[in-house]
């Protein structure tokens, strides 16, 4: 086999990297031969739709593919219907009530699968029908692969993949996989039935109203560590620890924090997860995040947060890799 | 893209070269001996042919040659095969001479098998006559006898003493 | 695999290089095919040239035992011939020898050869030698010397000796 190996390294093999936001798409491509990167290129382009590439996207697809053979496109798959589910068993996914023949299914170590709707798949491979695709990959692959590289500590640990537009949560205690959701950050829609209350944040004027701020004071900061935290003894503790903070957080990045904050909820009070408190947040930082987000949250949710830098890209290409066999 | 036409180009230009190449390699190897070969070992199975029919003729009219020269030469063949009998000569040499002496002189023989035995003969005739019919005798003979010269004739009171040499021809051969 | 589609198929060559390749493929197998069926038809040929040549080899032997044998009988029929002949005309000279001799001459040796001939009798007279033997002798030999001698009977002996350098067909005579 290692002759096939060798044969094939001296084939010139080129990976593609596509993700797709909510008005631009980033292709990376890196072309190999012999083993050594021999062309990198990474092109941002403007789109009008989700739904359709642009005939640059198109024209500069094909001249690539045009060149070398063997080239494969990956895609990032950032589509609402995808999860993952702490188990590989069909019977699983009936208990969160999922539809089964409806998902395709990846199971990763027998301990965890990560799903995705069929019609989206469909939907995905439609709008690069002319141009051909090879791999759709999940949200949570990226962020396992982003994991590997990491000591698994025995705490709790809460992983998170952070995009222009898209959050990927993954809470693993130890090797153990406890809980995970993919939302898109673009949009307030999910975040309607998380049941958060926005009486908590208090919108005072009607300048605010556009811009959805959010002014923080002691009360609200209470009920936030109620929210959050569900050991209410510490409260009083925490109460004189915190100070009162004035921040300001605007339209996407106050979503970040909304929906770290429902998917937490959800993870606590779900009968469906496995409960532990969350002692530590690593976040991959694929979106230049506000350093007042990690602070703010740092403070709130009592965490040890760490922040790397990722991207997004690189992963899909070294997935690739993995998937063709492909060992530089 | 230009890279791309021009990478076309060049792969095309090679595999027109490569392909020009095999075949002509090819070619060289295995068609154009195979066709040699083919002619000469054609050429050379005909002419063959030629021979085995020629020969067959050959042999055909030889057998017949050889036949015919059989039956028509059969008493000669006989005479030649017959051995030399000495009393049956003296015997016949007597209706026709006395005192008859043969002296064996030598033997001989050449390439083809042919034995020649060399006799001296000395006889006494009456009458030169005598010696007519012996000569004319030795035709139904067994042997094939030669007289030679010199013959020598001396007057001797009652009759005429005859000298000469004689050859006798045998051949032992096998035939066919 | 942990992608939710499976790839695509990759040609190993493209387009272009799959038919060239093809193509000088079937080409060079087709120019094997037809060397291997060249050389295929040539065998045939070789295997029978092999038995030719031998029956062939075996055929010549054979020809030339028969014109070896065949020769060999015309030499005996032709000195079968010869010898018959030889001694016909041997018989016939001396035959023609004698009856030249006429009654006043009376022989005492004779010795013949090929090309010679000796003669050594008596006669009452030189003449009847002269006249009568020597004219015919002389006409058959080219070369004819005498000696006389008398002896005490009052006989003349003669003795002839004759030579002739290209032998007359005698067979004429016959």
């Amino acid at each position: 086999m290692s002759l096939l190996k060798s044969l094939k390294k001296r084939l010139v093999y080129q990976f593609i990297a596509i993700v797709i936001y909510e008005t631009t798409c980033d292709i990376k491509v890196q072309r190999l031969k012999n083993g050594e990167i021999v062309f990198e290129e990474a092109k941002s382009f403007e789109i009008e739709s989700k739904e359709k590439l642009n005939d640059t996207i198109i024209d500069y697809l094909d001249s690539l593919q045009e060149i070398v053979e063997q080239t494969y496109l990956a895609l990032f798959l950032n589509t609402h219907g995808q999860g993952v589910v702490p188990s590989c068993a069909k019977s699983v996914y009936d208990k969160f009530h999922i539809d089964f023949d409806s998902v395709k299914h990846v199971c990763i170590n027998n301990d965890y699968s990560i799903y995705a709707s069929l019609i989206d798949i469909k939907w995905v491979e439609k709008i690069f029908d002319h141009s051909g695709l090879d791999f759709v990959f999940s949200p949570f692959l990226v962020l396992n692969e982003l994991i590997q590289n990491f000591q698994l500590s025995t705490d709790t640990t809460l992983y998170l993949l952070s995009n222009t537009n898209s959050m990927t949560i993954m809470i693993f205690r130890g090797k153990q996989f406890l809980y995970g959701t993919f939302v898109n950050i673009a949009k307030e829609e999910d975040l309607l039935d998380s049941g958060f209350e926005n009486d908590t944040f208090s919108n005072n004027s009607m300048e605010d109203e556009m811009m959805d701020e959010i002014d923080l004071d002691i009360d609200d900061t209470e009920d936030i560590l109620n929210i959050l935290e569900t050991q209410s003894t510490q409260i009083d503790e925490n109460e004189e620890k915190v100070v009162k903070i004035k921040n300001k957080l605007f339209g996407q990045d106050l979503r970040f924090v909304k929906y770290l904050d429902a998917s937490l909820r959800e993870f606590y009070d779900s009968d469906l997860y496995v409960s532990d408190f969350v002692n530590k947040v690593i976040v991959f930082d694929a979106a230049k995040l506000n350093v007042d987000i990690i602070k703010y949250l740092e403070d709130e949710l009592l965490v040890e947060i760490e922040v790397i830098p990722a991207s997004i890209d690189k992963v899909l290409i070294d997935l690739s890799k993995k998937e063709v066999g492909y060992f530089a | 893209m230009s890279l791309v036409e021009n990478t076309k180009t060049l792969k095309f230009a090679i595999f027109i070269m490569s392909f020009l190449l095999i075949v002509m390699l090819f070619v060289f190897i295995f068609v154009i001996p195979g066709i040699k070969e083919y002619k000469t070992k054609k050429a050379e199975y005909i002419s063959l042919q030629k021979n085995k029919l020629s020969l067959e003729e050959q042999k055909k009219e030889l057998e017949k040659k050889l036949s015919f020269l059989k039956k028509e030469n059969v008493d000669a063949i006989k005479s030649f095969s017959n051995d030399f009998n000495q009393s049956e000569f003296l015997l016949f040499s007597k209706k026709f001479f006395e005192n008859i002496k043969l002296t064996h002189i030598k033997n001989q023989k050449t390439e083809n098998g042919l034995e020649i035995y060399k006799f001296t003969a000395d006889f006494n005739a009456k009458t030169p006559i005598r010696f007519y019919n012996f000569i004319d005798g030795l035709k139904n003979l067994k042997s094939v006898v030669k007289i030679n010269f010199p013959i020598k004739l001396t007057s001797e009171e009652k009759s005429i003493k005859l000298v000469f040499n004689m050859s006798v021809y045998r051949l032992k051969h096998k035939s066919k | 695999m942990r992608s939710f589609i499976k790839p695509r198929k990759k040609k190993l060559f493209d387009d272009m290089t799959t038919m060239w390749l093809a193509f000088i493929v079937l080409v060079s197998i087709a120019l094997m095919v037809f060397g291997g069926v060249i050389y295929y038809k040539s065998s045939f040929y070789i295997k029978m040239i092999d038995s030719l040549k031998e029956n062939n080899a075996k055929k010549t032997y054979i020809v030339n035992h028969l014109k070896d044998n065949i020769s060999l009988i015309q030499m005996q029929a032709s000195l079968d011939k010869d010898v018959k002949e030889t001694n016909r005309i041997l018989k016939q000279s001396m035959k023609n020898l004698f009856d030249l001799i006429p009654d006043q001459i009376t022989l005492t040796k004779v010795v013949m050869q090929k090309k010679s001939l000796l003669l050594c009798g008596y006669t009452n007279s030189i003449d009847s030698y002269t006249l009568l033997l020597e004219p015919p002798l002389k006409s058959i030999f080219t070369k004819s010397i005498v000696k006389f001698s008398q002896d005490g009977k009052g006989h003349t002996l003669f003795e002839s000796f004759n030579t002739m350098d290209v032998l007359k067909d005698q067979n004429v005579s016959r």
